[in-house]
């Protein structure tokens, strides 16, 4: 047992005041779960660290990145993330990519970020099967598959294709053609109406997607730029029915009602990198304007594209454009947590969960507050 | 005339921080501190906010097509060594990444040619062993750019930058070794046609007058470097040809901090937030320009837009300091130093009398994120709201709740 004394707790808890979403007080941490939250007489043989008035948040959870699958130093020549095949690698799985020993986790644990949701590139139309993974500690895959990774990316002729004979589609009705029938083919078999194929990698796609169609796991969807790719898979979703979340979401505020009437969330971002003509639209009125809408907004890095231990940076640059700070905070918390339905377990100080959290020497969100301290399932581990 | 009142100066300059009033008159800085203001004067009650110098970005591709549309126009990659190119034939002062800086308080811009074009993969970085001619700008508050200086350098590149471009080109150098020896080459052909008695022929001339302007100290060379190895290569350049150089990013300045102090050569140093997108990077730290700062070098933080935007240079600083820089040295990291390094330092990059007035104000610590840019004045003129580029405000939307107290917003 771990008691952390006399902290300036952002529970980001429902209930908490809304105004600084602050309670000055002890976090109690037994068996790797939160167990009392408040004001804590130390339990006997309970190790007790002393805040003094620290700022401690839930850690953070960046849920778009490529940490591990992206090999630190090397390049992309090495890297794991677009299997670049053909449009269809359902089959692929980015855990079979992943070094979870590569430096990028432990730039995620100096950043305070905690839980991580791992994809394949956006190369493919299906681009195989994410990861949820703890930055650090003893567990640290906790959702295996978490996801999968769709894109329209390959219209247009981007040309990343070269490495592959087949044929992808050139534009965006064809790979829309293309994903419906294979989300038919899925609902045919998961309603016995066909049988298994000989193809091992098509096999392995077809499940994934019944997992789809069993709303067990969401689709991922990448969208840049304007939100075209997104109304066409609302347009599938209304024909299969199925969990999705949009990821980067350049301009995705002019669809919001939309998304929330879809419960639908936003992992939005990077916007403090490469600001080339691709991201002219990625801007931080974004973020506030689907707040307003009601959807859950969850931050990304993209990581390497931007630095994971930038990740809280950018919501300090959202207060710097008018957000609230503790709203600004919920972006890297409890709202991505609700987006990865990990909210049960992740993202807020709360009694019964993972005992995932950071302590700063000042505001979290502050480009000038270090991170002093991290923990892991109650295991320090900064 | 224009006078901000009750304001925190961190004058950047010798004067360190005083709190006090601050006139302009003409555009430039009249008084600072103390000191009637005049009742004709239009006044700005700054009520304790942060006021700095506009902030000055040492390297930087604003204004710079990235080249969805026509290619890119900040490299021009049909040879390696191009000497005689002006980047500010590239300049676009309509492209919104001007009001970008602008409405992030950068009001002095250095503009470095050499940078890979949209569509080739962002990730290599690619730029011409020699890529031409820099310029020096001051934005203005009606979004337009003075030129200050062109050419203002001659920007070089060494280390695997040039290699991969060269590489995908089929055109030599492919090695550090012929790179070294086509950089000695063009230094003896300009060191030739200094002591050539004729007039030689105006492409010659072209070419080779900035590189003579180099070897008689007139231009500064911008030497791109990131490894210690290419640092070294840089110093020993500098040294074989008395050049007055700056160094470009310095990735691994952290490991070549004895050398570069020894050599006093000045370093614009990231972005320091990149990721180890490649080998080059292997060694990046965000504490290397502290460690620098301690070793006596003289630092300028750079966001080399549009690799990190513009307005998130003052925040770069923020991250020097949380990494153990003085604040005074970033402070001057993204001001007086850069401004000194750039040849402007005489007209900005502090607050003192007879400078530029240009100045920025803050809603709390100028170096943090958290904070807003509330203005920005360039010379003596207030940058005013719906230029192009303008960056997004939330004030006025439902959502974004202001805390109770405007000014304790930032409450770290």
């Amino acid at each position: 047992m771990l008691l952390l004394k006399d902290a300036r707790l952002l529970t980001m808890a429902p209930g908490t005041d809304g105004s600084t979403g602050q309670v000055r007080g002890d976090l109690l941490i037994a068996d790797g779960k939160i167990a009392r939250v408040g004001q804590v007489s130390p339990p006997g043989g309970c190790r007790t660290v002393q805040l003094d008035g620290a700022y401690v948040s839930p850690g953070f959870i960046d849920c778009h990145c490529h940490v591990g699958i992206v090999p630190e130093g090397e390049g992309w020549g090495t890297a794991d993330v677009n299997e670049t095949a053909g449009p269809i690698t359902g089959h692929a799985r980015a855990i079979d990519g992943v070094d979870l020993d590569d430096a990028g986790f432990s730039d995620a644990v100096q950043g305070g970020v905690t839980s991580v949701l791992i994809h394949p590139g956006s190369a493919n139309t299906v681009g195989g099967t994410s990861v949820a993974v703890k930055t650090a500690g003893k567990r640290r895959v906790f959702r295996e598959p978490a996801a999968v990774k769709m894109s329209w990316f390959a219209a247009g002729g981007t040309g990343w294709f070269t490495s592959s004979d087949i044929p992808y589609p050139a534009t965006r009705m064809g790979i829309t053609a293309l994903l419906r029938g294979l989300l038919q083919e899925a609902r045919d078999r998961s309603e016995g109406r066909l049988k298994e194929t000989p193809d091992p990698a098509r096999e392995a796609t077809l499940r994934v997607l019944e997992q789809v169609l069993e709303k067990k796991l969401q689709i991922c969807v990448h969208s840049r730029k304007n939100p075209v790719d997104i109304e066409a898979l609302m347009r599938l979703q209304d024909e299969f029915g199925f969990r999705f979340s949009v990821h980067h979401g350049d301009e995705a505020h002019l669809i919001a009602e939309e998304l929330a009437r879809r419960d639908a969330g936003v992992v939005y971002g990077p916007f403090i990198g490469d600001r080339r003509v691709r991201y002219r639209h990625a801007n931080p009125h974004v973020v506030a304007d689907l707040l307003a809408a009601g959807v859950d907004v969850g931050l990304q890095t993209d990581h390497p594209v931007i630095s994971i231990r930038e990740l809280r940076m950018q919501a300090g640059m959202l207060v710097r454009y008018g957000l609230d700070p503790y709203e600004a905070l919920r972006t890297l918390t409890i709202l991505p947590a609700r987006i990865m339905d990990e909210q049960e377990r992740l993202g807020s100080l709360e009694e019964g969960k993972d005992a995932d959290l950071a302590v700063f020497c000042g505001h979290p969100l502050s480009t000038l507050s270090r991170v002093e301290q991290v923990y892991i399932g109650g295991e320090r581990v900064k | 005339m224009l006078a901000v009142t009750d304001a925190v100066l961190m004058t950047a300059g010798p004067r360190g921080t005083v709190r006090g009033n601050l006139l302009i008159r003409d555009g430039r800085i009249a008084a600072v501190g103390a000191g009637d203001i005049p009742a004709e004067a239009e006044h700005i009650d700054a009520r304790g906010r942060a006021v700095t110098p506009g902030f000055v970005d040492a390297h930087s591709h604003v204004g710079i097509s990235a080249g969805l549309f026509g290619g890119g126009d900040g490299n021009e990659d049909t040879s390696a060594v191009n000497p005689h190119l002006r980047i500010i034939d590239s300049f676009d002062p309509y492209d919104d990444s001007v009001g970008d800086a602008l409405w992030g308080g950068v009001t002095t811009l250095g503009l470095l040619p050499g940078r890979a074009a949209e569509g080739q993969d962002p990730l290599v970085e690619q730029t011409g062993l020699v890529a031409g001619q820099g310029a020096v700008l001051h934005l203005q508050a009606d979004g337009a750019a003075r030129v200050h200086k062109s050419p203002s350098c001659v920007k070089f590149a060494l280390g695997d930058h040039p290699k991969h471009f060269n590489k995908s080109k089929k055109t030599p150098p492919y090695t550090r070794m012929d790179m070294l020896a086509k950089i000695r080459q063009l230094f003896a052909e300009a060191r030739q046609y200094m002591d050539e008695e004729e007039e030689p022929d105006p492409g010659q001339r072209l070419r080779l007058e900035p590189v003579a302007a180099l070897l008689r100290g007139e231009l500064t060379a911008a030497i791109h470097a990131h490894r210690r190895r290419d640092i070294l290569a840089a110093l020993s350049l500098v040294e074989e040809f008395s050049l007055d150089a700056v160094l470009h990013h310095v990735t691994e300045g952290h490991l070549t901090c004895g050398e570069l102090a020894a050599a006093q050569v000045p370093c614009a140093v990231g972005p320091i937030c990149m990721t180890r997108r490649g080998p080059e990077l292997r060694n990046i730290n965000l504490a290397n320009p502290a460690i620098l700062e301690r070793a006596g070098v003289e630092v300028a933080l750079i966001t080399d837009h549009p690799s990190v935007p513009s307005n998130y240079l003052p925040v770069l600083a923020g991250m020097a300091v949380r990494e153990g820089m003085s604040d005074t040295a970033a402070l001057a990291a993204v001001t007086k130093n850069a401004a000194e390094m750039l040849g402007a330092g005489d007209e900005v990059g502090t607050l003192e009398e007879g400078k530029r007035a240009d100045l920025v104000m803050h809603s709390g610590d100028p170096l943090d994120a958290m904070s807003r840019v509330e203005l920005v004045v360039c010379a003596g003129q207030k940058v005013r709201p719906g230029l192009p580029g303008e960056s997004p405000s939330l004030h006025d939307m439902s959502l974004a709740r202001r805390s109770k107290g405007d000014d304790d917003q930032c409450s770290c």
